[in-house]
């Protein structure tokens, strides 16, 4: 009898021990990359970048976050913790700049949406609430001494393919960017959509990205791209060409046609006849009636001129 | 004196007595002064608070960003809602020939002429520029209810007013020359307003086929207005708004304020102008059984318009009934529908209720409940918006009318007042010719 009781209990249970230990497993480590964690900023944190790391955190992190040291964040599991606490402050910048890079389960990916530098000001911002923190030496930029990047983007019709190529300046002469991550973006209503997969330049500093067959453009055909270079050395590098690469968008404008929504000149024929019509039928017999009010009082005096 | 017949009063009097009758209290006595003096001062105060309006603008009412339609809007639906009894009398009755109507037809016109006259001017108190109202006009888009809506009142109020004069028009030339102790431009306005009446054949022709043109034509314009009124809010998709009864539901509502405002004018004629022969037990009687009629059909609009939603509960009308039968607008919208509705139907089933003074009482209960009901419908819905409500003042969040803004509807009510009192006491409230006319064919008979 017991035994039967506490099999049913232990029935009973399990499910809720694993779901425990499920939900625990995913809450607990969120495992950074030995090399991803020693990462460190390429510029000092200024009040400057404070601020602007604000203003970023406001738009893209509050809704969860809450505002930091108030503990107000959205009820989630996993929860987002507030980024004021020990637990968000306990770890590398390396690591909590991976963390919104790559973004896991609820947490979003900030790679496409944030540039480098913007995640280092959010980073920046965060750490702004803990003052024993003390920044790690900024990182050395060894791979390229430049003075000026520029990005050049050509569109290869006949293999459908972007090039970019990155050209930077070096003691006044002329060099390829190389070994550099190279992202492509083409501008939709909202936000960037990423085209084909991050690239590394080659020894001439170009690389090499596929267009989908049927993107869509605008009214011509134009789809406006953005190349990001992802390289922390050169700070925040991103170009933009509008190019006749994508498929004319026919839409029909909303306005085009009859529509309730338009103007009275436009408005459905049904309305304009039912409207004018009801009014026109109406106001034809008040005035018929004034016609005959005026008949009236003509027999009257018609009548009494008679007398 | 005189005996129920044919369901309508037969009086036993003279041609010459019913004029006289009908004639006396068609001047300026002392009550009459004493009453328009503080008719017209109480109205100047309020327009004092109009003033200050026009001067600072709408952020003088309680209106905000969220409750944007207040207390001017549920004034102006009621006010169109009363005004539609005008129809139901002269036009429904009256067409299918009931004959106990003839000493209501015109208090009926002259409600509906000073509510849709005053209806107009309630919507221009809600505009915080009231010189762009030709804008309405100028720019308004025809696919906007709003431009139907001032069309439609507009040509009711000229209905209304000419379905008033018409069937005046023989009383007049009676009575210009039965006037006594009025001033003289008294007199003239009756002479020109007579339209040289002699009661020919002809002139009698022209009057029966106009009133009947009118008749027949009132009653589409009558319910385009008030449906038309309700489309304001069923066209848009919120919860307590976004029905498709709408049109129906306030019309059979607007029956129910209509009928109530009559049988209170018709307590206040028959006792202030001694028309006790004229204006009877038996029509009150009759106005009873119609007004029960109208509010048990306005009943079963009422559980169609709350029990579907209710059984459905969808998230925003779940949230918007909460708030109606057991929220902060839940003593205001059980008392509005125990007393406004549910109490007169009971009361009204017995005949003892249904003399003058019982169904004056309930009367104003329920004039008072449509008044209310008005605001319940129109004020809540806005105060649970789709979108969340944020970064505002907590005052931007509810509805309070201020001061100022019941000043300024208390000046649309003295107006409609005004308006009836001038009416109904420069000319015969009672249609002399008619009931003349009709009294002596039934002699013949
Ligand atoms: C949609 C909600 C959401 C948004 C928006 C969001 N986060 Fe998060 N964030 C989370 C959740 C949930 C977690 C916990 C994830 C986990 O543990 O798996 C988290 C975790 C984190 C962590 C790791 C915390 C730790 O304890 O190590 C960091 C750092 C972080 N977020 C930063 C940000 C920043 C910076 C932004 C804005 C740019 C942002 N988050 C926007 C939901 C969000």
């Amino acid at each position: 009898m017991k035994r039967r009781i506490m099999i049913k209990y232990l029935t009973i249970l399990i499910p809720f021990v694993f779901l425990y230990i499920n939900s625990y497993s995913q809450t607990e480590e969120w495992i950074v990359p030995k090399e991803k964690k020693e990462v460190v900023s390429t510029f000092n944190f200024t009040d400057e970048n404070i601020k602007s790391g604000e203003s970023l955190y406001q738009k893209n992190c509050l809704s969860c976050h809450g505002n930091p040291t108030k503990g107000n964040f959205a009820p989630l599991q996993p929860s987002p913790g507030d980024p004021a606490s020990e637990k968000f402050q306990n770890q590398s910048d390396g690591s909590m700049f991976y963390k919104i890079t790559e973004g896991r389960v609820l947490m979003p990916q900030f790679k496409n949406i944030l540039s480098e530098k913007e995640r280092w000001e959010v980073v920046a911002f965060i750490r702004s609430f803990n003052k024993n923190y003390v920044q790690p030496a900024l990182a050395k930029i060894d791979e390229f001494k430049g003075d000026a990047v520029n990005i050049e983007i050509i569109f290869d019709k006949e293999n459908r393919q972007l090039i970019a190529k990155a050209i930077g300046t070096v003691k006044e002469k002329i060099e390829p960017v190389k070994k550099a991550e190279m992202v492509l973006f083409a501008k939709r209503y909202f936000g960037n959509m990423q085209i084909d997969e991050s690239k590394r330049t080659n020894e001439e500093g170009m690389a090499f990205f596929r267009l989908p067959e049927e993107l869509p453009g605008n009214d011509s055909g134009y789809v406006e791209f953005i190349v990001r270079l992802n390289e922390s050395s050169f700070g925040d590098i991103q170009k933009t060409a509008l190019i006749h690469a994508g498929l004319p968008k026919n839409m029909e404008k909303l306005t085009d046609q009859r529509a309730m929504w338009n103007i009275t000149r436009k408005a459905p024929v049904w309305l304009l006849i039912s409207y004018f019509g009801g009014v026109l039928f109406v106001w034809s017999f008040i005035v018929y009636i004034l016609l005959q009010l005026y008949k009236l009082r003509k027999i009257g005096s018609e009548v009494t001129n008679n007398e | 004196m005189s005996e129920i017949k044919n369901e309508y009063i037969k009086l036993d009097k003279s041609a010459e007595q019913i004029t006289t009758d009908l004639m006396r209290p068609v001047n300026l006595s002392i009550g009459f002064k004493a009453w328009m003096a503080f008719l017209i001062i109480s109205l100047a105060v309020c327009i004092y608070a109009y003033t200050i309006q026009l001067n600072i603008g709408l952020g003088v009412t309680g209106l905000r960003d969220y409750v944007s339609w207040g207390m001017y809007i549920a004034n102006f639906v009621f006010f169109v809602a009363a005004s539609l009894i005008g129809m139901l009398i002269g036009a429904v009755l009256g067409l299918i020939g009931i004959k106990w109507i003839t000493p209501l037809v015109r208090i009926a016109e002259i409600i509906a002429v000073a509510f849709a006259a005053v209806a107009g001017l309630v919507i221009i108190s809600d505009m915080g520029r009231p010189e762009r109202l030709p804008y309405v006009l100028m720019y308004g888009r025809i696919q906007s209810p709003i431009l139907w809506d001032v069309t439609v009142v507009t040509t009711y109020l000229v209905m209304s007013l000419l379905l008033y004069f018409l069937p005046l028009i023989p009383d007049l030339a009676i009575g210009k020359d039965k006037l006594q102790g009025v001033p003289k431009i008294h007199k003239i306005i009756y002479n020109i307003l007579s339209l040289n009446w002699v009661g020919s054949e002809e002139q009698i022709k022209i009057i029966h086929k106009s009133v009947r043109i009118l008749l027949i034509l009132i009653i589409p314009v009558a319910f385009a207005i008030h449906t038309v009124t309700s489309w304001l809010f069923a066209v848009t998709p919120r919860a307590g708004w976004d029905s498709t009864i709408f049109g129906p539901y306030f019309l059979s509502g607007a029956f129910v304020a209509g009928s109530a405002a009559v049988i209170i004018a018709m307590f206040f004629f028959q006792k202030n102008y001694k028309l006790k022969d004229y204006i009877t037990d038996f029509h009150f009687d009759k106005m009873g059984k119609l007004l029960f009629l109208v509010s048990i059909v306005y009943f079963y609009f009422n559980l169609n318009e709350f029990l579907v939603p209710g059984y459905k509960l969808k998230q925003a009308d779940a949230i918007h009934l909460q708030a109606l039968f057991n929220g902060n607008w839940a003593k205001l919208f059980w008392a509005t529908q125990i007393f406004g509705l549910i109490l007169p139907l009971i009361l009204l089933l017995f005949r003892k209720m249904r003399k003058a003074f019982p169904i004056l009482i309930i009367s104003i209960f329920v004039i008072a409940g449509a008044w209310l009901k008005r605001y319940i419908i129109v004020v809540p819905t806005q105060e649970h918006p789709y979108l969340p409500i944020q970064n505002v003042p907590d005052y931007f969040m509810g509805y309070t009318p201020t001061l100022i803004e019941t000043a300024i509807t208390a000046a649309s009510i003295i107006l409609v007042l005004i308006i009836i009192t001038i009416l109904s006491k420069f000319f015969p409230v009672i249609p002399i010719w008619e009931t003349v006319h009709e009294n002596k064919t039934d002699q013949k008979s």
